[in-house]
């Protein structure tokens, strides 16, 4: 006799998914892997280990002013960014309803719109004002990428805030302001960390806009290697990759622990459902 | 619209609090959006190549529509975007439904899902070709085949990109609307006599079709927009609408002629996505 | 207990009187949509608590959110101890509110959230501390000064609301449902715990509530609100004995409100019974009378009385409650002491003593 087993006590796996999920991590995983070959060429699997190409990797004069360069521009594009997106994110939580619109629509548009366009935009612009090539235009870019998510996180995060708590400060005895500092700031501290990690990423990794607005001999590390890639390829751009690839490791532990994970592609993935 | 103010309208800001705050996003926006597209309308229309040529001509969008060389660049982007858009949404369905008909390991799947889209594109890309070089090693050592498949520097290694670029946006598209999925009802319909292909018509799919759409919009508009994956992945030989705004730019400084790339390639965008998107409400307005 | 019909129900202080702590004149405050407040007048006097009481949807927030601040009325006058508050922003009205959801500061610990008002106060460190360290002792969570607020229950998290806001010894306190999402036991429990509070210190306050058993244990008067207005004033007693309206009476449940109508020479019910004269006292607008369930006698022997028939009983800590239903298909309710009471389809001669009913106008 078969004992029959109910299937819907036992959890099932997704098979397929699961398999095509870890598809999706082999490209990173041959990139790191081909990093620690010894040899001076790429190979799959590698034949030992060393981390020699990630010391020659920093050591490359190239690679390491794009670094400087890149992380100087994604922390001052964050700062700015923060400076922009908080107020924006109060004025679409508690504005006036016929501004609220105005103000989330706005934030909407570079998301829809192709970045090639930005990019095409943004360069005649500086061009015009003689400001091409110079550093402000490459963050205000950057900012314009970043903004979209950034203001989503902190919006969700407002509204969750109970309103009445703001209330509660200002019957006991807190200005506007006050009360908005004091008690609801920091009560999204947590998106406010998310958003300022969204823009320092989306900065950080962003090819078109800067590709279009970086100066000659001035780029970012993702357009370095981008040029370097065109013409060679060797274990010093994989050790360089790899540490992207662990930078990326970071930031999505520290977004899954500030919560705002779950933001990165649509926010399906909220924790119950 | 209601000019109505609301019980909470008047504890929140007020209007000068409200401009205050929501205004410089708006001059933001107005300033490096609004300006800069305006920007790229006008050059398009300009009568020299140069930046400051002035005057007026519709002699780029003729040229674009006359030379053969432009009209290629046109349809490879085009096909380019509706290929990976129609796979990437056939296997995000797949993808969506399965992890909602078996939950095992959901919250550790989405997670590695969106995590690729942290890294850096050139990264990925980068990974994806020596993935790519490796496989065809793989192949002749196993005798499989007797010339490598070439995927790095290819028509099909485009769309592999952007299928992997895109999936988890339009997988979890999918899977916020398949969520929703009674899996019980699943059952029930099956218990009641319905066929199982009827099941997935009737139950399963009215309730995907919504992020179906969303994550095909995303998707269609980064496929046709993108610049970095035919650059690395076409090894110069597939020409896009955006490859070639920037070469126009940035080698030969024809900027009326990139700005009317640019206009072309918004004017596909938005009819398309318009038409797909009056399709897809239609559909869904059924269900409803 | 009886009432004569002079002592109306209502001890309506007139709105100028001398006495009065708050006073509001002709609030108005109203929205587009439908709702808010119109023409309130209203006098509490120093160290008394009022009870806002009347269905959701009656207004009675609104005209809360309104004394403090949170809401600019269209119209009217608030004075607070001689001072026009309309034109002071809710920080410098030096009031306090408990809310119904409580809104204690999350990222905030129970200390902190009882010092917030002091803070605001600019009282020095010293006497800000044993301030809080008082006002946490009197709601008896001394103990969990370090917690915060999700680390504790949901009696806990009201108590701590309660002390912030009388920390700050406001000159009014107001409080919005302050105990409607707690369970029945502990809601019992910290209603005594309130009104000790409040009488203990003097506060003056205006409380809302939908609950008419929070408005009797609570209030020193009660203010009853309909669409916007207030239909009913006076002290619990008055106003749980006597009704004047009908619409007080069907809304506390208490009593049965029988339709009446003007016949000859009096007014009758309409299964016939006259309504005594010295109930109406001559009075021309009555539309209903209300008699509670204790006014009414059942037997089972005809003496006299309509027949009816029980149709639900269900028993009270008072006595047994029947749920009579009458020729022509109108129930009235009756109270029997428990050893006196009848089973479900019980045939019973119903005899309401409506001598002892209150006359209600519309």
């Amino acid at each position: 006799m078969r004992t029959s087993s109910t299937p819907r006590e036992r959890t099932r796996y997704p098979v397929f998914a699961i398999c095509f999920t870890l598809l999706l991590l082999v490209p990173l995983v041959v990139v790191v892997a081909t990093a620690v070959n010894p040899g001076a060429y790429l190979k799959f699997p590698p034949d030992g280990f060393t981390l020699d190409w990630f010391t020659t990797a920093i050591e490359t004069p190239r690679f390491q002013s794009s670094l400087l360069l890149s992380l100087r521009i994604a922390v001052i594009a964050s700062v700015v960014g923060l400076a922009l997106t908080i107020p924006t994110a109060v004025a679409i939580t508690r504005g006036r309803r016929r501004l609220r619109p105005w103000v989330s629509t706005a934030t909407v548009l570079p998301l829809i719109t192709p970045d090639m366009l930005l990019a095409l935009g943004l360069l005649i612009m500086l061009v015009q004002i003689g400001m091409a090539s110079s550093l402000i235009g490459l963050v205000l870019g950057h900012v314009l990428i970043g903004m979209p998510l950034a203001v989503q996180v902190l919006v969700a995060a407002l509204s969750g805030v109970d309103e009445n708590i703001e209330q509660a400060a200002q019957t006991l005895g807190a200005s506007r302001a006050t009360a908005f500092v004091r008690v609801t700031l920091p009560a999204i501290l947590p998106a406010i960390g998310s958003a300022a990690v969204f823009l320092f990423i989306f900065s950080f990794d962003n090819v078109s806009i800067s590709l279009f607005l970086s100066a000659p001999g001035q780029t970012t590390l993702p357009i370095t290697m981008f040029q370097y890639l065109e013409y060679n390829s060797d274990p010093t751009v994989s050790a360089m990759s790899t540490i992207l690839i662990v930078l990326s490791l970071v930031v999505a532990v520290v977004l899954s622990r500030l919560g705002g994970l779950s933001h990165l592609a649509g926010s399906p993935t909220r924790r119950s459902s | 619209m209601t000019r109505a103010r609301s019980p909470e309208d008047e504890a929140t800001l007020g209007r000068r609090g409200s401009w205050l705050l929501g205004g410089p996003m708006l001059v933001f926006v107005v300033a490096l959006f609004g300006y800069p597209a305006y920007l790229v309308l006008r050059t398009s229309v300009a009568s020299g190549d140069g930046l400051d040529s002035g005057g007026f001509s519709l002699t780029h969008y003729v040229t674009f529509f006359t030379d053969s060389l432009y009209l290629d660049a046109l349809l490879n982007t085009f096909v380019i975007a509706v290929v990976s858009t129609a796979v990437t949404a056939v296997l995000g369905l797949l993808y969506a439904y399965e992890i909602t008909r078996r939950p095992g390991l959901r919250t550790v799947l989405l997670l590695l899902l969106v995590l690729p889209l942290l890294v850096n594109g050139v990264v990925r890309i980068y990974g994806l070709q020596l993935g790519m070089i490796s496989l065809d090693r793989v192949l002749l050592d196993l005798g499989l085949r007797d010339t490598p498949l070439g995927l790095q520097y290819s028509f099909a290694g485009i769309i592999i990109a952007l299928v992997m670029f895109q999936f988890p946006f339009m997988a979890l598209a999918v899977y916020a609307g398949l969520s929703r999925l009674d899996v019980s009802l699943v059952e029930a319909a099956q218990t009641l006599g319905a066929p199982r292909r009827e099941v997935l018509v009737r139950v399963v799919l009215p309730l995907a079709v919504p992020g179906l759409v969303a994550g095909s919009v995303l998707t269609f508009a980064a496929a046709a927009g993108t610049f970095i994956v035919p650059a690395m992945m076409g090894g110069g030989r597939v020409n896009t609408i955006p490859q070639m705004i920037y070469t126009s730019v940035s080698q030969t400084s024809q900027w009326a002629t990139a700005s009317a790339f640019a206009v072309v390639l918004v004017a596909i965008l938005a009819v398309s996505i318009l038409y797909s998107l009056r399709r897809g409400l239609r559909s869904t307005a059924g269900t409803r | 207990m009886t009432f004569t019909h002079h002592e109306s129900g209502t001890d309506r202080a007139p709105a100028d009187s001398p006495s009065a702590y708050l006073r509001l004149r002709a609030v108005t405050k109203q929205y587009p949509t439908g709702g808010g407040v119109a023409g309130v007048d209203l006098t509490v006097t120093k160290g008394d608590m009022l009870v806002l009481l009347g269905p959701s949807g009656c207004g009675k927030t609104t005209l809360l959110r309104t004394l403090a601040g949170l809401l600019q009325p269209d119209s009217g006058a608030i004075e607070l101890d001689g001072e026009d508050l309309v034109a002071v922003p809710t920080f410098k009205r030096n009031i306090s509110m408990v809310f119904q959801t409580w809104a204690l500061f999350p990222t905030m610990t129970v200390r902190d959230n009882v010092a917030f008002g002091l803070k605001m106060r600019r009282v020095g460190k010293q006497e800000r501390a044993d301030r809080v360290a008082r006002a946490l002792e009197l709601v008896g969570l001394t103990e969990f000064a370090g917690r915060l607020p999700r680390q504790l229950s949901g009696g806990q998290q009201q108590r701590v609301a309660v002390a912030r806001a009388i920390v700050v010894e406001p000159r009014l306190i107001l409080m919005d449902e302050p105990l409607s999402s707690l369970d029945h036991r502990i809601r019992v429990q910290l209603r005594a715990q309130l009104k000790e509070l409040q009488r203990g210190l003097g506060l003056t306050g205006v409380y809302v509530t939908h609950d008419h058993t929070e408005a009797l244990a609570l209030g020193d008067r009660i203010a009853v609100m309909d669409s916007g207005r207030i239909v009913e004033l006076g002290r619990p007693v008055d106003v749980f004995a006597r009704p004047t309206r009908r619409y007080t009476a069907e809304f506390l449940g208490l009593a049965n409100v029988v339709d009446v109508s003007t016949g000859d020479g009096g007014y009758r019910t309409s299964g016939g019974s006259r309504i005594p004269a010295e109930v109406t006292a001559g009075r021309s607008d009555v539309v209903a009378v209300a008699l509670r369930p204790d006014c009414v006698r059942l037997g089972q022997t005809d003496d006299g009385g309509t027949p009816g028939v029980v149709r639900v009983v269900e028993y009270q800590p008072g006595g047994v409650l029947h749920d009579v239903e009458l020729p022509g298909g109108t129930r009235l309710q009756a109270l029997t002491p428990v050893g006196l009471s009848y089973s479900i389809d019980t045939p019973v001669f119903v005899t309401p003593e409506w001598s002892k009913a209150v006359p209600l106008a519309d």
